[in-house]
């Protein structure tokens, strides 16, 4: 029981950290209907920009988090704003590919600046742990549950009470009312694409101090692990990022200890694809997705 | 594939007072002269053309553009986007190495199985993937691929798991070895045979699919991209038609697999990753989606793009230089892959087609097509 549940709290911290990386898609998906892959390259970045601020200039570390957060967000804005803007509204595919090749561009710049080892984080939190009858938590995966549950409160928060998150749901909800009641799609936009460069950032610089695991390159193939949670909540569901999150994050930290030999290397990998397939089967709007009506 | 060549002639109904085209593959005198044209070249540029390097280079370009012709054919004309092309190029290629190399059957044989595999597992896949539609089908085609690579690295018998295997299939038609070619007292390079064949199955495989997509099941993928309620009204089947898309697509993409062992003689589960599926989307955005030739000129563009990375990145300040940091050429590739993509898509998202078609025009702005009008008056699209 107490192996389990050791398994079932460091799923849980990866399963925050794929939360917040699906919210990010869900962000830009609800708010301005493009489905953003770039988030991956946010990821990617996020976590660079987190170790040059800590490990190269020496900036404590949750101030070279903020700064990382910060810089992502910029970027994120202006490339919303020169680029993707401009094919938001042409159709379903040409703002996939867009942001499809941005994202393929970001992952060998971030090489060619940072070279292609593996870099180090340098242990923020340490090899602390909490000791809960029996059950260990490390101080690093507490910090990502606590900081996890934050964000998500924030966020929450912000899109019930303030007006601009008010009017990011305006626009979800019917962007030609919205605009019509004096909300600047434009704001809209680029806001969501800051929250989802910010949330990107920051997952990026959390998956990078996982024990072990340094920061090199294949960052982005992590990041792509958002997209079968989305499916899995559904793509339009920020409730259903956060459930799906947590839910393809202790599976998959199940099958890296607990599958049997018989099916070779490499299963834990595939486990999420596979139970997005499966999902996909029985309710191909995701869990929490809506089924959408359409006009001829 | 044979039957699509020959479309039932009973679906066509010619309007009233028009008369029925006839049913050829090459409707018109242009049309003719350009497959004369076609001929001609791919037999006069390998033998004209002494550097292999050269030659090897259009060889890879002619086994990617018949990869990206089966794309186009489901995210152009049918408008289902995947990533998950690569998959079924590595179908092709193994199961034209298990075929030809460990079985030791000729092409005739191994070619078609992989081509008709490949069909087969698209066809297989068809079902759940096409319950979706948009940025779900691109997720479940990208899990293909990583699902492909697992399985790939665990059926070591037939893939030789991660290590890959060599290639032994050959590339003979009956008594010709297409890698040995001698014609008289003429001994061609490897290349330069191989050369013929991959370029001539690229014309074959253009010719099909333009005819293909003449018929009625073509037509619909094409109704389907457009308006898939409205064209399911007006009586197409979409699941029907989409499937029809998938597979034709999966079994283009396993001819160019069985094509790619060949050539390259040496396949691992981990060359047919998401970067290979990425590099023919980018072909057939870069070339023009749904266009015949836009795959193949993209094809070309993109192969040459490493290439020229190669030739001139050692003038380049910011490259990687014997060690240090900086950037590789395969990095700064990726770079031009993507902004390329997204520079196409934003000033030319009909392509490199449209962009030659823009230059002909300017050439002889009165110039048109034979038997077509002279698109002067059809300016929206230049503007």
């Amino acid at each position: 029981v107490t192996a389990n549940l050791q398994i079932l709290l460091s799923g849980i911290s990866l399963g925050c950290i794929l939360a917040l990386l699906a919210l990010g898609f869900v962000v830009v998906a609800k708010s301005t209907g493009v489905f953003n892959l770039t988030q991956g390259g946010f990821v990617v970045l996020g976590a660079y920009l987190s170790y040059t601020g800590h490990q190269t200039w020496g900036l404590p570390f949750a101030a070279a988090v903020v700064f990382s957060i910060a810089v992502v967000a910029a970027l994120a804005v202006v490339l919303e704003a020169m680029i993707v803007h401009r094919v938001a509204t042409t159709n379903l595919f040409t703002p996939i590919l867009v942001t499809f090749g941005l994202l393929i561009i970001i992952p060998p710049v971030a090489a060619g600046i940072w070279g292609t080892d593996q870099l180090s984080m340098g242990d923020p939190w340490g090899l602390h742990v909490l000791s809960l009858g029996g059950v260990t938590i490390t101080h690093r995966d507490l910090a990502v549950i606590i900081s996890t549950l934050i964000i998500l409160a924030a966020f929450g928060a912000f899109f019930r009470f303030s007006r601009l998150g008010l009017a990011m749901q305006a626009t979800a909800l019917d962007p030609e009312a919205a605009l019509a009641q004096g909300v600047s799609d434009r704001r809209v936009h680029r806001l969501s694409w800051a929250i989802a460069g910010g949330l990107g950032a920051f997952a990026g610089t959390m998956l990078a101090t996982t024990a072990g695991a340094g920061l090199g390159p294949g960052l982005e193939i992590f990041a792509l692990l958002a997209l079968p949670v989305i499916i899995l909540g559904g793509v339009e569901s920020p409730l259903g990022a956060v459930v799906g999150g947590l839910f393809v994050g202790i599976v998959q930290q199940f099958a890296v200890v607990r599958v049997p030999h018989f099916l070779g290397s490499g299963f834990n990998e595939v486990v999420p694809y596979l139970l997005m397939i499966l999902i996909m089967l029985v309710r191909p709007e995701g869990l929490f997705g809506t089924k959408k009506v359409r006009r001829i | 594939m044979a039957t699509s060549l020959s479309p039932a002639t009973d679906s066509i109904r010619p309007a009233p007072g028009r008369p029925l085209p006839a049913l050829r593959l090459v409707g018109t005198r242009g049309g003719r002269i350009g497959v004369a044209l076609f001929v001609i070249l791919v037999v006069a540029i390998p033998v004209n053309t002494t550097s292999t390097y050269w030659l090897g280079i259009l060889n890879a370009a002619g086994i990617a553009a018949i990869a990206a012709i089966g794309l186009n054919v489901l995210t152009g004309y049918a408008g289902q986007l995947s990533l998950g092309h690569a998959f079924f190029v590595g179908v092709g290629a193994f199961v034209a190495q298990w075929v030809g190399g460990t079985h030791g059957l000729p092409m005739i044989v191994w070619l078609p199985a992989a081509a008709i595999v490949a069909g087969l597992i698209g066809a297989a896949v068809a079902p759940f993937a096409l319950r979706l539609r948009g940025p779900y089908l691109m997720i479940v085609s990208l899990a293909l691929v990583f699902i492909g690579i697992y399985v790939a690295r665990n059926l070591t018998s037939i893939t030789g798991g991660n290590e890959g295997t060599i290639v032994l299939a050959r590339a003979t038609l009956g008594p010709v070895d297409f890698e040995k070619l001698t014609v008289g007292s003429l001994v061609f390079a490897r290349e330069q045979g191989l050369f013929i064949l991959i370029w001539s199955l690229v014309g074959l495989v253009v010719l099909v699919v333009a005819n293909v997509m003449r018929t009625r099941g073509g037509r619909a993928m094409q109704a389907v991209r457009d308006h898939d309620i409205a064209a399911e009204v007006l009586g197409v089947g979409m699941m029907r038609t989409q499937t029809n898309a998938f597979v034709l697509a999966s079994s283009l993409g396993g001819l160019a697999g069985g094509l790619l062992a060949v050539n390259l003689q040496y396949i691992r589960p981990d060359s047919f990753n998401v970067d290979l599926s990425v590099q023919y989307l980018a072909i057939i955005v870069i070339g023009g989606l749904a266009s015949l030739w836009g795959p193949v000129l993209g094809a070309i563009f993109v192969t040459m793009v490493p290439v020229v990375v190669d030739q001139f990145a050692n003038g380049l300040p910011f490259m990687e230089h014997s060690g240090g940091r900086g950037l590789s050429a395969t990095d700064l590739s990726l770079i031009l892959y993507g902004a390329m993509i997204v520079i196409f898509l934003l000033v030319e998202p009909k392509g490199l087609v449209a962009t030659l078609r823009r230059i002909g025009r300017l050439i002889r702005p009165s110039a048109g097509f034979p038997g077509r009008r002279a698109r002067t008056t059809h300016q929206t699209d230049t503007a």
